[in-house]
């Protein structure tokens, strides 16, 4: 991802007011058809990573698709500017902060919180009953300023979910999880049990994002160590991007 | 392990120049297309997509 429009201040102020959607390419058939409609690589084929401004009604094109922002925008500031020019004119009718932004499961949410150096938090409910109260604090958090965008959230409802993960009497809650560095499994640094406060949730979160800020990577020797350890990421579905194919 | 780290890692947290507050902002993702696509559809909120993947010939933890 290209990490000089992502990460400047007017973009991510402006994204505060967008709906803002991340999804794992080829890690799911039935987003990989959408994914290919909004752009598709010199080869034809969904390519790693695909880049779109759209409108609320999930079709409209609003930019220049393609694969990162850098196929749009001349600059940051460039992108910062057209946000801004977007949501004049689409402003929103409700806040987007009302919703968990969740990873479809485990497995792939560690791998997630791995790339981007955050801690996950995992809402582990065997029971649905101990889901909304407990969901409905963290909403709160995961958009509260000083935590917003700095982790990754999933749920779990079966103890087959939490097998990769290093923990010791794990009780359904919130679990604060530090990734490995090949988000192939974590360990659970701190958790909390269901009917936990918000400053008792705020708390643990915090934690986890203090852990994960030690984290630094190099792509080149992140990947070089990974080969040499034998990591071999499986993905749902077949890598057709013609610069990312996986080792046989 | 962490248990016995956790005294040291408050304290440093406690005169860590950089705090979360202070910390560069983030973008937050919702990672699926089915809850993204529903939120912007209820709020009317225009939609910043970007699909990635999380690995790099095939080694995970990066994207």
């Amino acid at each position: 991802m290209d990490r000089s429009f992502l990460s400047h201040a007017g973009v991510v102020a402006a994204s505060r007011e967008f709906v803002c959607i991340r999804p794992s390419t080829y890690e799911s058939a039935k987003e990989a058809p959408f994914l290919e409609s909004l752009f598709r690589g010199r080869s034809g084929n969904l390519e790693n990573t695909v880049f779109a401004i759209l409108a609320p009604d999930g079709r409209t094109r609003l930019c220049r698709t393609g694969r990162s922002p850098g196929f749009a925008y001349s600059s940051p500031d460039d992108m910062a500017r057209a946000m801004q020019q977007i949501l004049r004119k689409y402003p929103g009718t409700a806040p987007a902060n009302t919703t968990l932004p969740l990873l479809p499961d485990v497995r792939l949410a560690i791998n997630v919180a791995a790339c981007d150096s955050t801690p996950l938090a995992i809402l582990y409910a065997p029971d649905p009953a101990t889901r909304p109260a407990l969901e409905q604090k963290l909403i709160g958090l995961a958009w509260h300023k000083n935590l917003v965008g700095r982790l990754q959230y999933c749920v779990a409802t079966k103890p087959g979910e939490l097998k990769s993960l290093v923990a010791t009497g794990v009780r359904p809650g919130l679990l604060v999880v530090q990734p490995g560095a090949y988000g192939t499994g974590g360990q659970v640094v701190t958790s909390r049990l269901p009917g936990a406060s918000s400053e008792d949730l705020q708390e643990a979160l915090q934690l986890g994002i203090l852990l994960s800020e030690f984290q630094q990577k190099v792509m080149r020797t992140h990947v070089a160590r990974g080969r040499q350890l034998g990591i071999n990421w499986t993905t749902a579905i077949p890598v057709t991007d013609p610069g990312g194919r996986r080792r046989p | 392990m962490i248990n016995r780290l956790l005294p040291a890692l408050l304290l440093l947290y406690s005169v860590s120049p950089v705090h979360a507050a202070d910390a560069p902002g983030r973008i937050a993702w919702f990672g699926t297309l089915k809850q993204g696509l529903a939120v912007a559809e209820a709020t009317k909120r225009p939609i910043l997509l970007i699909s990635a993947a999380p690995h790099c010939n095939g080694v995970s933890g990066i994207w």
